[in-house]
């Protein structure tokens, strides 16, 4: 049988059968619900739900998990848009031109957007995932520590341009993000780093409890910082009608929207570079290669394709080193991986030749709970963006008990709890200082990767650096982080010298 | 002028704060047990990244402090004159502070319930100007709330937030 038969034969079981459509439905719906809480991440999600399928059979399993996995993966960027918390990782980027238009009353369109293109991105993703399939796990086999050193290492450098025209401030924010990972034991000879005798300290912060602190706690606090200020009038939400897009207007953008899937599914194939990445990659190429890159950041739609379309994209490349190399690139892989096992099911090499209906019947799903996602994130879509125009202050109250809640439960611990609140109001005054906060996160994100493989690569190397130019792969992306890195100092010292030039003109003009 | 000011300084705030950073995370390094027989120690990133903050830290300030040197004495003084109140401002930010840290530290003796529903309160009480206070309604949201998203964790997640000072009755309950 061939790919497109397999793939043919599992939509139509599905199709055919109520009771996947019906689980499609119910947990795509609740997996929409859970993402779009600030606090409760994709892998919060898939854990409530595994323990329902323990007893199901393998293909009803994965149906739920699949649903909800992908569910909240998309739902992240309802809160990201709407209240400049990202309810995922992988939403990160796309509260930076998200949020600026629900300031101007345009969160409907962002998030009508957002959905368009996450369903876009899911889609073309799992149709090359069904195309390519094999032939990408071999590609992803060629990738060595030295590869995963310069891919993080130019995903490092790419951060840096979030910052805008200043380098500085961007390299400050990702540095101080890195700095923040280096707690707990370090990855490779389990060394105690900046536990400060505590042992509680010794597993690290957790991204929950940190990305909780630092971008909710900020708005919390500016909220307080400006109480007794006059009343700003509260933005409307402007109405819009289907994606708040045109079919026309949207299709002018394919460029755009196929960079961002390719960049999606390929960085997805890479296990342990993870969505978040992707949609950073993405949004940065977008912006360096727009027309106009100084309206990213200020509510560009092209800014939220970027971002959605990757991080969705990502999915389906996810979907690859986990069933084919057997190797889970995230801790949701590894949840949807370790329910396989439960079910017999072992992902690596052979699973092409030996669960061949099964691997389709999972391509089949992701393409169908893609539909389900567009249809109901786009019914719900309305009734909870007004509900979070409620009074900002009465929403920030509810936001912080849902933030304790996901920053306690990510591994129950009260030290979390300290990590929030002081991370927290660290993040406020590092944003009075002009350091954003999507740099510290990703900073934070990427730094083990970088550091880890760094390691390794190094030992394997006899301690010759320089063998990473000797790798193709490698050398493009160090080659490709050095002048994208030097195209940063260039634009800083120029926006420097014409703000100079200006204050100048300004001066002599009296 | 002023916006020039305020961000010259910033600069320099920043610069200063995160140059003394990077000089305690620095010196933290040598505290660590490390094994001097693999190739690379478990310092080196951690030293990298205290350099790399330096520098930024360094250029941060040396740009705040160019631009400070331009702006007249005069311009420095009118600005603080303005700046008057602020502090006050930033002392409802202390006390917001303040509310997180106290749900960190009430947590494990209190539990979720009491700890969330003080600190709601408190925190919807610090939010609003004091003439639009409505306390009745923030007493509501503030019981109700923690409640049921601590019965909703327990039963849709299988998941039990700390239970505190209400152990025994949540036993009962449960």
């Amino acid at each position: 049988m061939s790919a497109f038969q397999y793939f043919g034969h599992a939509l139509a079981t599905i199709f055919t059968t109520p009771q996947y459509l019906f689980f499609m439905l119910l947990f795509t719906a609740l997996g929409i619900l859970l993402g779009a809480l600030p606090g409760i991440n994709v892998n919060l999600s898939l854990i409530l739900v595994l323990p329902l399928t323990y007893a199901m059979q393998t293909e009803s399993a994965m149906v739920v998990l699949l649903s909800c996995y992908i569910g909240a993966l998309s739902g992240g960027l309802i809160s990201a848009v709407a209240l400049n918390i990202p309810g995922t990782s992988s939403s990160i980027a796309t509260c930076f031109d998200g949020h600026p238009l629900a300031k101007q009353g345009k969160a409907g369109q962002a998030v009508g957007v957002g959905i368009l293109t996450s369903f876009v991105g899911g889609s073309l993703s799992y149709a090359l995932l069904l195309l390519l399939a094999p032939m990408m796990a071999k590609v992803a086999l060629k990738f060595g520590y030295w590869e995963y050193f310069a891919v993080s290492f130019f995903s490092i450098t790419m951060i840096i341009g979030i910052a805008g025209d200043d380098v500085f401030r961007g390299v400050l924010g990702a540095a101080l993000g890195m700095a923040i990972a280096m707690t707990g034991s370090d990855p490779v000879m389990m060394v105690n780093r900046y536990n400060f005798g505590f042992h509680a300290l010794d597993g690290g912060v957790t991204l929950t409890a940190l990305m909780c602190g630092i971008f909710a706690v900020p708005e919390l606090l500016k909220l307080a910082e400006t109480r007794d200020d006059p009343d700003v009038e509260v933005t409307k939400l402007e109405k819009f009608r289907g994606f708040g897009i045109s079919a026309k207007d949207y299709l002018s953008r394919w460029k755009n929207i196929l960079r961002s899937t390719v960049i999606g599914t390929y960085t997805g194939i890479l296990p342990g570079i993870g969505a978040s990445s992707a949609s950073l990659l993405s949004y940065m190429t977008a912006k360096n290669s727009s027309k106009h890159p100084e309206t990213f950041g200020t509510g560009d739609i092209d800014g939220i394709i970027a971002s959605e379309t990757a991080n969705n994209a990502c999915m389906g490349g996810a979907m690859i080193p986990m069933l084919a190399l057997g190797v889970p690139g995230s801790s949701a892989a590894a949840i949807l991986m370790s329910a396989l096992s439960l079910h017999n099911v072992q992902p690596g090499p052979l699973v092409f030749a030996n669960s061949a209906n099964l691997i389709y019947f999972i391509f089949a799903i992701c393409f169908v709970v893609n539909f389900f996602m567009l249809v109901l994130e786009r019914g719900v879509l309305t009734g909870y963006l007004k509900a979070l125009t409620a009074p900002p202050r009465i929403v920030m109250v509810i936001v912080m008990l849902m933030c304790v809640c996901g920053a306690y439960s990510s591994r129950s611990s009260f030290l979390d709890l300290y990590v929030f609140a002081i991370f927290g109001t660290l993040g406020f005054f590092l944003q009075k200082g002009g350091i954003p906060a999507g740099p510290i996160i990703l900073g934070y994100i990427l730094s083990s990767l970088c550091e880890l493989n760094f390691v390794r690569a190094y030992a394997i190397s006899r301690g010759n650096v320089m063998a990473v130019f000797h790798r193709p792969i490698a050398a493009v992306f160090m080659v490709v982080a050095i002048l994208s890195l030097a195209n940063s100092v260039r634009k800083t010292i120029k926006a420097d010298k014409a703000r100079k030039a200006a204050e100048t003109d300004l001066a002599s003009n009296g | 002028m002023e916006k020039k000011l305020k961000k010259a300084k910033s600069d320099m705030w920043t610069g200063v704060l995160s140059a003394l950073f990077a000089c305690l995370y620095f010196a933290e390094t040598f505290r660590f047990i490390l094994d001097h027989s693999v190739p690379i120690s478990a310092a080196v990133f951690p030293r990298i990244i205290a350099g790399l903050v330096f520098l930024c830290a360094a250029a941060i300030f040396f740009r705040g402090l160019r631009v400070y040197r331009t702006i007249p004495e005069t311009a420095r003084h009118e600005a603080k004159a303005n700046a008057a109140g602020s502090s006050r401002n930033l002392f409802h930010v202390l006390e917001a502070f303040l509310i997180l840290l106290g749900v960190a530290v009430a947590m494990r003796p209190l539990g979720f319930i009491v700890t969330m529903t003080i600190a709601m309160f408190l925190m919807f009480v610090l939010l609003e100007k004091p003439q639009k206070r409505k306390y009745g309604l923030y007493a509501i949201f503030s019981l109700t709330l923690p409640t049921a998203v601590f019965f909703l964790f327990y039963y849709c997640f299988s998941y039990l937030l700390p239970t505190g000072v209400l152990r025994l009755l949540l036993a009962r309950i449960l």
